[in-house]
């Protein structure tokens, strides 16, 4: 399969794990994916296109990261068939830019000589450069050109720099790519004798072209404490443990600032327009509804300024190896931590991460637990439920009880996760964990448009979806609670009378034994869709349950007067485990290729979830007689 | 009667919305004859 017929010359980014391909992907095209300071963030092609100063247009591929082609994880084969030309649907590249970081210059050179060999055009990318000089590193650039036999262009692809000469080269080049008329290209995978010719090959390069000082760096007297078998372990824990004070403590004045936006904005539509259906769907339905969810929307960025600096500065990779020996002792590989790391974002990129696991079983073990994280939709029942019914006192003087709480969820769900991976891996499969070898990143300051983007993309995902499926579904449960209307001379709510109502009075029984009253039954029905949208629908429910009285975004004093204890604990237990996420679901089938999977997956949430709120809600319950 | 008409015109559309979100990504780029953009669909943004 050629590409010399087509016009426009395609190029594809090939290089180690978290060399910062996509990073440089985003400096030459514009785009704004993903970009995080630790391996595997990539795990499919992304496309896009790009302009040289000679006008020219050329079509870029981002591909997963690679040690070398002989792809042993799904993500690698994709690289691997992209560059041999064997994927599906995928035209040859005309043109390889590899993409290797400066720092560590070891890794890279074999792959280099591996994608040399295919004998396609092939540009080095040094990036990082900035670091690696930093570092005392000396790199001849010129004599490193000449003995690779290719152009070598000096990057900071976070900075944009170096890419006007990437452009450069990439225009010089791409004259010659679409002019190589490419059959297909013959690979075969190296004996051990040629990989260990390689590794002599790339060595003498190494001592001809770089210079390094010794191990006098920053990262390696850092990582001597962070790392440290014991110290590692209490630091990585009052990370984390911070972390959650900090999105109770400092979340507070915006959230009230948003709740206070809201009653307003509540009170104006009750001044101004007559009582009727309207005014009832405006204030009952969509303030109360879209308002309780958009008021967590400060918690939920908190979280992230927190995991986004963590990850921009290396942590997260260095917490990956500190987590190893106890996700190990699971039965889960190593490379699960990131997959299980992205999930506390969202399940989906979580799941879909996985492909960075080589071993089926491992892999599947991995999507099985991944949706126990606990994830950013999960956040507004959490501090709802907290905010309502544990007091805003301090423990021990410091700590606040409410994110002591908030740790102790999060907690769990990891806690969950591993115990569930236990069994699976050692009762189930039966099956030995595999060794875990992972490349610890430079420590980097964390820069500022990233760490911006970032708290911005995910700011416009969260009310995206406030303003669009969870509008659409609030607008929907108002008319299910509000239609048909009560009975002349009735004396309860409207809302018993309603189709909502009577469901929900229908499916309460089932949900008695964990302690869950028919309001909250509604409420977990739309909750499928996604789990904050159960909040939202407890927000319109009892905004239509109360007679007369102005119930605004103020949900919290109304569940507190309305629900005991044991019932709050139950619906906290039940969401660690809650299986209500339709897109995981579907993303565990696209990843599986078979319902089964996700079958299995519901099933045993179900059960977990319904166990564990019966448990609490009925110890709770005699503890507090 | 203004109100009830123009609340039956916002739930109809929410409620097609819904259900039109809810088909298969794959029948309805079929329909509309275009591509999904990429990424994992959550719209999450990774």
């Amino acid at each position: 399969m050629s590409t010399a017929s087509l016009s426009v010359p395609g190029f594809a980014l090939v290089g180690c794990p978290n060399c910062g391909k996509t990073a440089l992907f985003n400096a030459l095209t514009g785009h704004h994916q993903k970009v995080a300071n630790y391996p595997g963030v990539t795990v499919e092609r992304k496309e896009g296109a790009l302009t040289t100063p000679q006008g020219r247009t050329v079509r870029l591929l981002d591909l997963p990261g690679t040690y070398s082609l002989r792809g042993r994880s799904p993500d690698e084969a994709v690289t691997r068939d992209v560059v041999l030309g064997r994927l599906d649907g995928e035209v040859l590249p005309d043109a390889l830019i590899c993409v290797a970081d400066a720092t560590n210059l070891r890794l890279v050179l074999r792959l280099v000589l591996e994608l040399k060999s295919l004998n396609r055009p092939l540009i080095l990318a040094l990036n990082m450069i900035d670091i690696a000089k930093r570092q005392g590193c000396e790199i001849d650039i010129e004599r490193l050109s000449v003995e690779l036999g290719i152009p070598v262009v000096p990057t900071v692809a976070v900075r944009k720099g170096g890419v006007s000469s990437l452009f450069e080269a990439i225009d010089s080049l791409a004259v010659r790519a679409t002019a190589v008329t490419a059959g297909p290209i013959s690979w075969r995978e190296p004996t051990s004798q040629e990989i260990r010719d390689a590794h002599a090959e790339a060595e003498r390069i190494l001592k001809v072209c770089a210079f390094r000082p010794g191990d006098q760096r920053l990262t390696a007297r850092l990582d001597r404490v962070l790392l440290h078998p014991v110290w590692g372990l209490v630091i990585l824990l009052g990370v984390l443990f911070f972390m959650f004070q900090a999105v109770f403590a400092w979340a507070t004045p915006a959230m009230d600032g948003i709740k206070a936006a809201f009653d307003l904005l509540a009170t104006q539509i009750q001044t101004l327009m007559p009582d009727g259906m309207l005014r009832s769907l405006l204030t009952d339905g969509l303030i109360a509804g879209v308002g309780s969810v958009v008021v967590f929307l400060p918690q939920i960025l908190i979280l992230f300024l927190f995991i986004i600096l963590l990850e921009d500065f290396g942590y997260m990779a260095r917490a990956a190896f500190l987590m190893d020996r106890l996700m190990g002792g699971a039965g889960l590989h190593g490379r699960a931590f990131i997959p299980l790391l992205s999930s506390f974002a969202c399940a989906i990129p979580g799941i879909m991460a996985t492909r960075v696991i080589e071993n089926r079983r491992d892999r599947l073990a991995t999507i099985l637990v991944a949706p126990l994280m606990t994830c950013s939709a999960r956040i507004p029942v959490y501090t709802l439920i907290i905010s309502a019914f544990v007091p805003q006192t301090e423990v021990a003087g410091v700590l606040s009880l409410q994110g002591l709480v908030m740790f102790g969820l999060y907690a769990t769900g990891i806690m969950s996760a591993l115990i569930v991976a236990w069994v699976m891996k050692r009762l189930v499969w039966r099956q030995v964990a595999e060794p875990f070898l992972m490349e610890l990143p430079a420590y980097k300051w964390p820069r500022l448009k990233n760490v911006a983007l970032g708290l911005w993309q995910r700011a416009a995902m969260f009310l995206q979806r406030a303003g669009t499926i969870i509008l659409a579904i609030m607008i929907l449960i108002w008319f299910l609670s509000s239609f048909p209307g009560a009975p002349a001379g009735a004396l309860d709510p409207a809302i018993n009378y309603s189709i909502a109502g009577m469901v929900g009075h229908w499916i309460q029984p089932i949900l008695a034994p964990i302690g869950f009253n028919w309001q909250i039954a509604v409420a977990l029905i739309p909750g499928m869709a996604a789990r904050e949208v159960a909040v939202g629908a407890l927000g319109t429910v009892y905004a239509l349950s109360a007679t007369g009285e102005e119930v605004g975004s103020a949900l919290q004093p109304i569940l507190a007067a309305q629900w005991s204890l044991p019932t709050a604990l139950a619906l906290l237990a039940w969401y660690i485990f809650a299986p209500q996420c339709a897109s995981t679901l579907a993303v565990v089938k696209r990843e599986t290729n078979s319902w089964r999977w996700p079958a299995v997956l519901f099933v045993y949430m179900t059960v977990l979830a319904y166990g564990a709120a019966f448990l609490t809600y009925n110890i709770a319950t005699w503890a507090l007689k | 009667m203004m109100q009830g008409l123009l609340v039956l015109a916002v739930v109809t559309a929410a409620a097609l919305w819904l259900g039109w979100r809810a088909l298969p990504r794959r029948l309805r780029q079929k329909v509309t004859g275009k591509k999904g953009g990429g990424g994992c669909g959550c719209g999450c943004g990774d």
